[in-house]
């Protein structure tokens, strides 16, 4: 009467293992597959992390069925891990959110390592992507982990999508100056540089009339991987060349009227006595 | 003379160029416009050589595109082709050679300022090295340093005439001959197929002067291996 039983016992045994063994090679297949179709059409890191999801859904459908075979009731099983699951999403819900956010900012490629970018005011190289969050190198050499989720929703400017990059500079002469020949003393060191663009062409104006001087707009376009080395060694030559030219750049002067003459006073009756 | 081993001092357009050799190193020393510009000491087992160079090295590597304004602009009868010569700017490099393998110890810009353009849209265009072309009907064997000869075939697939003035090169499978211990300096043949009011193929075909070397290239500009063209998508 005992064998029966424990030759049904061996077999839902065996069938468990063979379950399980199956279930778990499959997944294993299935991620290896899936990683290497994934990565002919989406970067590295996110075929990778889908692969690894799917295969963790079969690994708990492979125990699932392994459960369910072993004659355990998954009713219970499922009514707590409803209850369980509807917790735990509230609870996981920024992380859930910044999850989802890397796969959009992976798979758009909104963002790619080596870019400059501006993210909440803040610039910086992209040094990598990940699920989770983005790590920058600030300008000022720190390194910013900014989740995903505050990349994806604030205003993201990437200035290394596009080849080129403007840049603008005030210039102020004074009123008694030639503004003509500081047009064309700005033109000739704009057309000096190497950096400086034809085209799109410079852009050199008369900006404002301020309350110390004529303002002069200067507007270039160079190569986005220089424009800081430009933006430096531009602004030197156009004060240097401007010096040079004899023009003056003129500092914030201001000039005191009095309704009434004044009288100004000389004590110097001391000074004839002694004398 | 370009492909000839450097040994001594020689000048180059506003460049001189002192090669001394001592028992342990050899010194490299440039003189521009009367300045030391640059000093190396370079194991004395390599061999210098003044090679020419495409314009894109100077003052530093930022694009492999040539944009080639041509100093007239060219007009082409529908179905019909044009050939003809243009003179593109070009440098010299200073090459150490071993044995097996090259490096680029110097550039020496032989033209003035050399100015960038941006071919095309701001997201999406190319960053291109700026420079006028002279045109030629002819071919003129005269040594001229700084100037590489481009045969230019111009032929219009379209239905209406077109305007050519402009060119863009990819100076990857464009390649550089020059005519050994000479200045003179070539490309291979040119082609250049509009095919729309907007847009233009321009192919890279085979020399067509006899006797000439081609440089070695550097490594950012390696030929490609399949795709042998420029495609000029915003007008020519």
């Amino acid at each position: 009467m005992i064998l029966p039983l424990d030759l049904g016992s061996t077999v839902r045994a065996l069938s468990i293992i063979a379950i399980l063994c199956v279930g778990f090679i499959l997944a294993y297949l299935v991620r290896k597959a899936l990683f290497k179709a994934l990565i002919r059409v989406l970067p590295q890191s996110l075929a990778k992390n889908i692969a690894k999801v799917c295969f963790y859904i079969l690994t708990a459908l492979t125990l699932l069925i392994a459960l369910g075979t072993a004659g355990i009731d998954l009713t219970a099983l499922a009514l707590a891990g409803g209850f369980a699951g509807i917790v735990v999403g509230f609870a996981l819900q920024p992380l859930l959110s910044n999850l989802f956010t890397g796969i959009y900012i992976i798979s758009e490629k909104a963002l790619n390592p080596g870019e400059l970018i501006e993210v909440n005011g803040i610039q910086g190289y992209v040094l990598e992507i990940s699920l989770m969050s983005t790590k920058i190198r600030s300008l000022d050499g720190a390194i910013l982990r900014i989740p995903n989720n505050e990349v994806f929703n604030s205003i993201l400017r990437n200035f290394s999508q596009t080849p080129v990059r403007r840049i603008e500079f005030l210039v102020s002469i004074a009123y008694r100056e030639d503004a003509e020949k500081a047009y064309n003393v700005i033109k000739h060191v704009l057309e000096q540089h190497p950096y400086v663009l034809i085209e799109p062409p410079p852009e050199v104006f008369v900006s404002k009339l301020d309350s110390s001087g004529v303002n002069i707009t200067v507007r270039v376009w160079v190569p986005t991987e220089l424009w800081y080395d430009v933006t430096m060694d531009l602004l030197w030559k156009l004060k240097k060349a401007i010096s040079e030219a004899g023009i003056e750049i003129p500092f914030t002067q201001i000039d005191v009227w009095f309704r009434t003459p004044l009288k100004i006073e000389k004590s110097c009756q001391n000074l004839t006595s002694e004398t | 003379m370009f492909g000839v081993e450097i040994v001594g001092s020689i000048s180059i357009g506003p460049h001189s160029i002192e090669v001394l050799k001592f028992e342990s190193h050899t010194l490299y020393r440039r003189i521009t416009d009367g300045k030391h510009v640059k000093e190396l000491l370079v194991d004395p087992s390599l061999e210098l050589r003044l090679v020419p160079i495409y314009p894109v090295f100077y003052p530093r590597f930022l694009t492999q595109y040539i944009l080639c304004k041509f100093e007239k602009p060219i007009t082409v009868a529908p179905g019909n082709s044009v050939s003809l010569y243009i003179e593109i700017p070009i440098d010299a490099a200073i090459y150490a050679y071993n044995k097996s393998s090259f490096t680029i110890l110097d550039i020496l810009p032989l033209h003035t300022t050399p100015k960038l353009i941006l071919y095309g849209p701001l997201s999406g265009g190319v960053l291109a090295r700026y420079c006028i072309a002279n045109i030629r009907d002819h071919l003129d064997h005269r040594p001229r340093l700084g100037i590489a000869i481009a045969k230019l075939i111009i032929r219009n697939n379209t239905k209406s005439i077109a305007t050519v003035n402009k060119i863009l090169l990819d100076a990857s499978p464009l390649r550089l001959y020059y005519i050994p211990n000479d200045l003179r300096v070539y490309t291979q043949e040119i082609t250049m197929n509009i095919v729309s009011s907007t847009s233009a193929i321009v192919s890279y075909g085979q020399p067509f002067v006899e006797n000439a070397k081609p440089i070695d290239d550097p490594h950012e500009l390696k030929p490609p291996r399949i795709y042998n063209r420029t495609d000029m998508l915003w007008g020519y």
